[in-house]
């Protein structure tokens, strides 16, 4: 069985492989370091889980989100935005636009890792 | 009539408009004094009139009684007279003998009545001379004749003589009455025409001041009442919020200076409510420039502070070989410089 695909977006290269030494071994990793190349990396790859940059070159990564919304086969795509703006109104307006976690930076590679899980974890298992 | 009165009080107002209000209320209140004092002292000058009139009549009577009185006497003279002579009775005699006695009072009391009226005193006179003659010319010597001849002072010579006498008499008395009653006629024609002329006058002069008074209400009504109605409903929408509210600056002088100010104010009002505006408008700007710089600096250091403590977090819990770990420490020292250069210059900022 093919290990999950989880799409990384953020335009620090650092913390990308931080991202991904966060999470092991056990999945398999598409990065993109600006907002057009998250969206066409979405639509190629097809991810199992994204991990999303709010601030990145070439717009936000909610309107990233917005597009994987739009599509029907990304809509139910698990989307984690991980932010360094941690204000309440970006909170909220990262699940109005259909987040499915948040995580403030810096972030807690072990928080990463279980949220992720959970996200990947077949429903009732 | 309403239209009437607010033309006629909007054309007092402007006729007045230059003068202070308080010269109009003055002058008003005067001339409404003058007016109503004028009315009442034509009053009091018809009641004076009416008066006069009446003391005139009661004159009049007072003359007139006393010429009746006198008739009476000479009635009494002569009859006493006529019946002694005719009778030898000598009551008539003692008769005659009051009737003598009396007439220096009667015609006391006449020529006192008479005194102030020339012709009424020079009749009276006339009419004692004639008395005088009778009584004495007459009447005290057919006394003695008679005692001597009853016969002669029975003829009818002396009969017609005495008549003559009475008649005289009689038509001195008529005279004297006649022109008492001609004179008291005049008298009262003249009071009563005073008294109707200074009726006349007081009326006018009473409709004149109730005009005035009219016109007066009208006045305070246009020139005050409604200027302060104005102000009123003015300060109403100020106190409503609508400071662009102006009111028409004219009227009398203490108006003009109430509308005045209270333009004054609501321009001043107006004013400062712009400023407040702008001030505000400038500490939402200031405070929106101020979350966007913390949310732009927080930003840029939660990016290397991410990197700082999560590579020193997995450095600590996990096992890396040496070559990963010295990467991860590579990382982690250039995050760090890179925070102290950020922090450098925002300090510098």
């Amino acid at each position: 069985m093919a290990p999950p695909t989880i799409l990384i977006c953020d335009d620090e290269p650092t913390l990308r492989e931080l991202m991904r030494v966060s999470l092991g071994d056990g999945y398999s990793f598409a990065e993109a370091a600006d907002v057009a190349e998250a969206i066409e990396l979405a639509n190629t790859v097809h991810p199992d889980l994204v991990l999303l940059d709010v601030m990145m070159p070439g717009g936000t990564g909610l309107s990233v989100l917005e597009h994987l919304r739009s599509v029907p086969a990304l809509q139910d795509v698990p989307v984690v935005v991980i932010s360094a703006f941690t204000a309440d109104r970006d909170h909220l307006a990262a699940y109005d636009a259909g987040a499915n976690g948040f995580l403030k930076k810096p972030f807690d590679p072990d928080e990463l890792e279980r949220v992720v899980q959970e996200l990947l974890a077949p429903a009732g298992g | 009539m309403p239209g009437v009165f607010e033309r006629l009080g909007e054309r007092l107002s402007r006729r007045t408009g230059s003068l202070p209000l308080l010269s109009h209320l003055l002058i008003g209140s005067a001339v409404l004094a003058v007016l109503v004092g004028a009315a009442f002292a034509l009053a009091l000058l018809a009641m004076s009139d009416l008066r006069s009139s009446t003391n005139a009549q009661a004159h009049s009577k007072d003359v007139s009684r006393a010429t009746l009185e006198l008739e009476s006497v000479v009635n009494q003279l002569d009859s006493s007279l006529r019946g002694y002579v005719n009778s030898g009775n000598p009551i008539y005699l003692g008769q005659w003998r009051a009737g003598r006695s009396s007439l220096p009072t009667v015609f006391a009391a006449l020529n006192k009545l008479v005194a102030s009226e020339p012709v009424q005193a020079a009749q009276a006179q006339k009419l004692a001379t004639d008395t005088t003659a009778y009584v004495n010319d007459y009447g005290v010597p057919l006394i003695p004749i008679f005692n001597v001849n009853p016969k002669v002072a029975r003829s009818s010579d002396l009969a017609r003589q005495g008549l003559y006498y009475i008649n005289t008499i009689r038509g001195d008395l008529s005279n004297l009455l006649a022109g008492e009653d001609r004179s008291a006629s005049e008298r009262e024609a003249i009071a009563k025409r005073e008294a109707s002329r200074a009726v006349s006058s007081g009326i006018a002069a009473l409709i004149l001041a109730a005009s005035l008074l009219l016109l007066f209400g009208i006045f305070v009504a246009h020139g005050v009442v409604r200027p302060v109605r104005t102000v009123a409903a003015g300060a109403s929408r100020v106190a409503a919020g609508d400071l662009s509210t102006r009111l028409p600056e004219q009227g009398a002088a203490e108006l003009h200076e109430l509308t005045e100010a209270f333009n004054a104010m609501a321009r001043s009002l107006e004013h400062g409510k712009r400023e407040l505006e702008a001030q505000n408008e400038q500490l939402r700007q200031s405070e929106r420039l101020k979350s966007e710089l913390v949310s732009i600096v927080s930003h840029e250091l939660r990016t290397p502070l991410s990197g700082i403590l999560g590579y020193s977090s997995l450095l600590l819990k996990r096992e890396f070989d040496e070559e990963d770990a010295r990467r991860y420490l590579e990382v982690i020292n250039s995050q760090g410089q890179r925070l102290s250069s950020l922090v450098e210059e925002f300090l510098d900022v």
